[in-house]
């Protein structure tokens, strides 16, 4: 053997060495991906957190790899996510739920061909994790999405017939429909998604913009108004979403609010208070700062209770919720002037009928009778319009009749009681309803095109 | 030839044939080796393409305003000259403060602050007019009622009437979803400015038009008209689209619908509504409408950035975020055009920057994935005078960028910027700011 034969040779046995190496390197999982923690925007409880699972990560364990995976995907760590069920993948694991996961870490990254790649694998393995028997077709819903992401409607319209059994992928196909000029077909979509669920606000829009392409005004109208009392809202998250909130949920300080809250409800106070401090203190937030002040309040500790509400004010403005939280105290306190002042404020900042109560009852207690009375009806006002909103007409009905009897200078009651009269079909006492509310307020505009939209209709 | 030779010859040949296969055997083995050794490299988190670069034309002076006491939630900028000095100031919209801000700029070219109004809950735009028409400035303020989707009837317009030393605030509209934008102009010719409205609600919204009726008895009379039905609806900027002396409405629609809507008026407070742009990427996340001039042709145009993905607090840059350009070619005929590609595009601005006196605009980012520090919240997109783009990377921080504004903060001729930040739990306050100024100035060629 020549001197550069022997050369060579050992060239040979050192790549074949690096090559050994790679492959147990490489086939095999390895060293975690590094995360800027100090640049990311995670809580720093929650990192922590996340970094105690990391040091603890069996690397030959592929559902360790899919626990990190799924942590790191519900707190924004995509890519990081995504090398965890690379890892998962290698270990050839029995349960392959990973692979959805997967798929959705590349969609939320937007490479969308690559999620598809994923999906498809779920469909051909015909696998149920994790959403059970509509895995497949969830698959099919999210295929069809990322065809519409690439703006290729053909495909992503036979994505989506392929998922038949979920609502919103009839709805998406539904949308595209009436966008490529098939709105009968969108409507026969939306009449089977209707007969279901009759009260999605999104399902009697969609009809009603489907109506109103094919020239049925009154088909239109119709759905229109139906989308108006509705308040289910279509969900436009995927199932494996509330996964994520849930992980969120028991994670890092906001684990101790929650914790706080299941102690709330089981009436030990001291400890809910004690866990509420600590998850304030860690990470401030209103909604925790918020129930801090109310078991505050709970436990009498009015002081503490406002101290806490006039930081929320500070930090992040007034809302109804926090002024009400102060009002209370304030009561406790002895001091309904402030009270009073506070929950004024608050109804400006969101109208609720409890917040009208409480106005009514200090009115009453200043004896003003007047003042009491109006607040009462705008207490049963802002009851009626919810049940309005619920389309809970007889309930509407009577909270809006008895809203105007205790005072009847409002003009909402009186467009909201004709809107309910004419929905019940008392078209006289809707047309009282819309000329009083016309005589407050001349100008309110909805109360004008129904009132033009009766003298219309009784021309007829 | 001996046989002898012969076989040394065939010797020397086997030899240089092993000699030949053992170099094929180990230069085959060191391709496969590199090849996997690239293979064996995953992207590291994060990876992207090449960031923008920082354009020798136009260097930037920043400045921050913090109050370092209240969470960081502006919804809204603007640069005007509002006490009307001739130097600008900046407007803004702060819904952590429920309050619409003005910081005035003094002639040392100081900043103070000066509430205008405030229990507003969370102001979403504000838009400065002199509606009563006595000479000084008002304000009409969009309120949203909410800053997190929702869609209870929390909305409201609300008119901050400029009394010299204080602000008279009126209801001008209420009993409506979230309102995210109120513009002013007279819409029906009879001399008064009108308003258009843009309620966002969430599931629920529109566009309506308000008539004004005056003023009787000290309180203003506007009646609602509605001209859409579609919910998130976020800007509605008016303007002259059509070029026949009158003003047209335009409308983007978000919040899955991604649609761009015109009304052209047709006096007399009638409109017709054209849809002038769908796209079918419903998760395109439309986030505002800009109507401007931007080839200088004499007709307006409109910017659409596009890169909302609030859906959920850890969001992603998508590659179909970024902005595009609807270029007016008259007679109601848009023709679209991308401009730039950026990651969470959420608002836009144009003005002259590098002030070779063609528009340039400005991107700013919300949503990003802001654990890779070097990604940039703001660039500028240089005009090569024909409409051709070139992104620049302007500033990697503050983050979280909602809003922008271009104007002469300094009077020296070239544009210069504002942005303010918005951020929700649980997201961290890390490496925000509540507003920033860039100054530009001429780059270092």
């Amino acid at each position: 053997m020549t001197r550069l034969q022997k050369l060579l040779v050992a060239a040979i046995a050192l790549e074949l060495a690096g090559l050994c190496f790679w492959w147990r390197r490489y086939s095999r999982p390895g060293a975690l991906p590094p995360v800027d923690w100090s640049a990311c925007m995670i809580e720093d409880t929650v990192a922590s957190e996340i970094r105690g699972m990391e040091s603890r990560l069996q690397f030959n364990d592929p559902s360790g790899w899919a626990e990190l995976g799924a942590t790191y995907r519900a707190f924004g760590l995509f890519p990081q996510a995504e090398y965890c069920y690379r890892q998962v993948d290698k270990l050839s694991p029995k349960d392959r739920s990973y692979l959805y996961y997967w798929a959705e870490c590349a969609d939320l990254m937007g490479r969308t061909r690559a999620a598809t790649k994923r999906y498809r694998q779920v469909i051909d393995a015909k696998l149920s994790v994790p959403l059970g028997l509509q895995t497949i077709q969830y698959c099919w819903l999210n295929i069809g999405q990322d065809r519409l992401r690439e703006e290729n409607v053909p495909a992503a319209m036979d994505a989506l017939r392929q998922a038949p059994d979920i609502p919103k992928a009839k709805f998406l196909l539904a949308r595209v429909l009436i966008r490529s000029g098939r709105a009968k077909e969108a409507i026969a979509l939306l009449d089977d998604l209707l007969r279901d669920s009759p009260g999605v606000i999104e399902y009697n829009q969609m009809k009603s913009w489907a109506e109103d392409e094919l020239g049925d005004q009154d088909a239109a109208q119709e759905f229109y108004e139906r989308s108006l009392r509705s308040r289910q809202e279509l969900s436009k998250s995927d199932p494996t979403y509330q996964e994520v909130l849930e992980r969120r949920k028991s994670m890092g300080s906001q684990s101790w609010h929650e914790k706080s809250l299941q102690l709330e409800t089981q009436g030990k106070l001291q400890d809910a208070l004690e866990w509420s401090r600590k998850a304030v203190q860690a990470f401030w937030a209103e909604d925790r700062a918020q129930e801090l002040a109310r078991l505050e309040l709970l436990t009498g500790h009015p002081k503490e209770a406002i101290a806490l509400a006039e930081e929320c004010v500070n930090r992040v403005g007034a809302s109804a919720k926090t002024l009400d939280i102060i009002g209370v105290a304030s009561v406790q306190l002895g001091d309904r002037a402030r009270a009073q002042r506070v929950w004024e404020q608050a109804i400006e900042l969101e109208p609720t009928p409890n917040l009208y109560g409480k106005l009514a009852e200090l009115r009453r207690l200043a004896d003003d009778a007047l003042g009491a009375a109006r607040y009462r009806s705008l207490e049963q006002y802002q009851t009626g319009k919810d049940a309005w909103l619920n389309n809970d007409l007889t309930a509407a009905r009577e909270h809006l009749e008895k809203a105007v009897a205790l005072y009847d200078g409002h003009p909402h009651t009186w467009f909201y009681l004709g809107e309910t009269r004419r929905f019940l079909g008392d078209i006289p006492g809707a047309k009282a309803a819309y000329r009083r509310c016309l005589q407050i307020n001349p100008d309110h505009g909805r109360a004008l095109r129904a009132w033009e939209r009766l003298n219309q209709e009784s021309r007829k | 030839m001996s046989k002898s030779r012969v076989q040394s010859a065939r010797n020397r040949c086997s030899g240089k044939g092993t000699t030949i296969s053992l170099m094929l055997v180990a230069g085959g083995l060191a391709v496969l080796f590199c090849a996997l050794g690239r293979l064996a490299k995953p992207a590291p988190p994060g990876s992207r393409g090449p960031a923008p670069g920082i354009s020798s034309k136009a260097a930037f002076d920043k400045t921050v305003f913090s109050d370092h006491k209240s969470a960081v939630r502006v919804a809204n900028v603007q640069i005007v000259d509002f006490d009307r000095d001739g130097l600008n100031d900046i407007l803004v919209c702060d819904s952590a403060r429920n309050a619409v801000i003005l910081y005035r700029q003094t002639s040392s070219g100081q900043f103070t602050e000066r509430v205008l109004a405030d229990n507003l809950k969370c102001p979403a735009h504000a838009t400065v007019v002199d509606l009563d028409q006595d000479g000084d400035l008002d304000v009409v303020v969009a309120v949203l009622g909410s800053i997190f989707p929702w869609d209870e009837l929390v909305g409201k317009v609300v008119l901050l009437e400029n009394q010299g030393d204080h602000f008279t605030q009126h209801v001008l509209l209420n009993d409506v979803r979230r309102v995210a934008d109120v513009q002013a102009g007279d819409l029906d010719g009879d001399g008064d400015i009108d308003l258009a409205v843009a309620v966002f609600g969430y599931a629920r919204g529109e566009v309506l038009w308000l008539e004004n009726l005056g003023k009787k008895d000290g309180q203003w009379h506007f009646r609602d008209h509605q001209l859409l039905d579609r919910p998130g609806v976020i800007h509605v900027p008016v303007g002259d689209l059509d070029g026949d002396g009158d003003l047209d409405i335009a409308a983007v629609v978000s919040q899955d619908e991604e649609e761009l809507w015109t009304f052209e008026n047709l006096g007399q407070g009638r409109f017709k509504p054209r849809r002038i742009y769908a796209s079918s990427n419903y998760d395109v996340g439309s986030a505002g409408l800009l109507m401007c001039d931007l080839d200088k042709d004499g007709k307006l145009d409109l910017l659409l950035p596009q890169g909302d993905n609030l859906e959920d607090p850890y969001a992603w840059p998508q590659p179909y975020h970024g902005c595009l350009w609807f270029k007016n070619l008259g007679n109601w005929r848009f023709e679209s055009k991308r401009i730039a590609s950026f990651g969470g595009t959420y608002a836009a601005a144009v003005g002259d920057l590098d002030g070779d006196g063609d528009l340039d605009v400005v991107l700013v980012s919300l949503c990003n994935d802001w654990s890779d520090p070097t990604r940039p919240s703001v660039v500028w997109l240089e005009n090569d005078g024909h409409q051709n783009f070139k992104m620049w990377s302007i500033d990697t921080t503050p983050i979280g960028l909602i809003t922008v504004a271009c104007g002469d903060l300094n009077n020296d001729g070239r544009a210069d910027i504002v942005a303010g930040s918005l951020i929700l739990p649980p997201i961290t306050e890390r490496r925000v700011e509540r507003v920033t100024t860039w100054v530009s100035r001429k780059g270092k060629r």
